[in-house]
């Protein structure tokens, strides 16, 4: 037979300790929903978010001076049944990520297949470097 | 999404991705979906054998030509996901369909243990 003991339950120091180490603290730590990565070229940036579930009708995706704002909504697909295993996660989501430099706000180009959103930003012409003329 | 190694034959150990799955169920079958972002229908393989039902997706790289990658908050790899399937269903009318990343997997019961009413008769 099993008895509660309240000391099971209890923080092990050692493992509070060794997870921090073993695990890639750093790495992903403040990952919210949609995850995403950035890649970066001379004259354009791209971001691509993971976001399975959503449909383009439910996104919006602003520029807010030099950041890029992803916001919309994962709609529950199987509200209704009762289940036997949930993993997946639906609601709201809103996130931010600052770009790293100024990006054309006209050339903005999203889509979004197969659960992945793809943006593609052109870096601003104010942004390139310029050459100055010495008189 | 979870990760894992799993031991591919005797040679080689592959890193892969566990999608995430919601299982439910109905009087006359169990859907399952499964979040696979990054996949597309070509590159989903669907295997049922014996009580276990085998879920592969492959992920094309993504290697954009002349960019650097700045910023990441995941690595793909390809997902991989086995579940036990029991005897109660039927193994003919499987459906699968694939959206917005999502596979969805339909699994009709077989005739035999699905709820049936039974009539009273007054003699």
């Amino acid at each position: 037979m099993y008895t509660y003991d309240l000391f099971d339950d209890m923080l092990n120091l050692k493992d509070v300790v060794n997870s921090f180490f073993s695990e890639n603290y750093g790495k992903w730590r403040s990952r919210e929903f949609p995850y995403l990565e950035i890649y970066e070229g001379s004259d354009e940036l791209i971001v691509r978010a993971l976001m399975a579930g959503v449909k383009s009708d439910n996104l919006e995706i602003q520029l807010v001076n030099d950041s890029l704002l992803i916001e919309g909504e994962k709609l529950n697909d199987y509200a209704d049944n009762p289940y036997i295993r949930k993993e997946r996660q639906f609601g709201k989501f809103r996130k931010s990520v600052k770009l790293p430099y100024r990006v054309d706000a006209n050339s903005i180009d999203a889509e979004l297949a197969n659960g992945i959103l793809l943006i593609r930003l052109k870096k601003s012409e104010d942004a390139k470097p310029r050459k100055i003329e010495i008189k | 999404m979870s990760e894992a190694t799993i031991t591919n034959g005797y040679t080689s150990n592959e890193r892969v991705m566990v999608p995430l799955t919601d299982i439910y169920e109905t009087p006359d079958q169990y859907s399952l979906k499964l979040e696979m972002p990054g996949v597309t229908r070509e590159n989903l393989d669907i295997v049922i054998e014996n009580n276990e039902m085998e879920i592969k997706g492959r992920i094309d790289e993504f290697r954009p030509e002349k960019k650097d990658l700045k910023y990441s908050e995941f690595t793909q790899y390809n997902y991989y996901r086995t579940f036990s399937v029991g005897n109660d269903i039927d193994r003919n009318k499987i459906s699968a369909t694939f959206e917005n990343g999502v596979l969805t997997l339909v699994l009709q019961k077989l005739e035999a243990v699905k709820p049936r009413k039974i009539p009273v008769t007054v003699q």
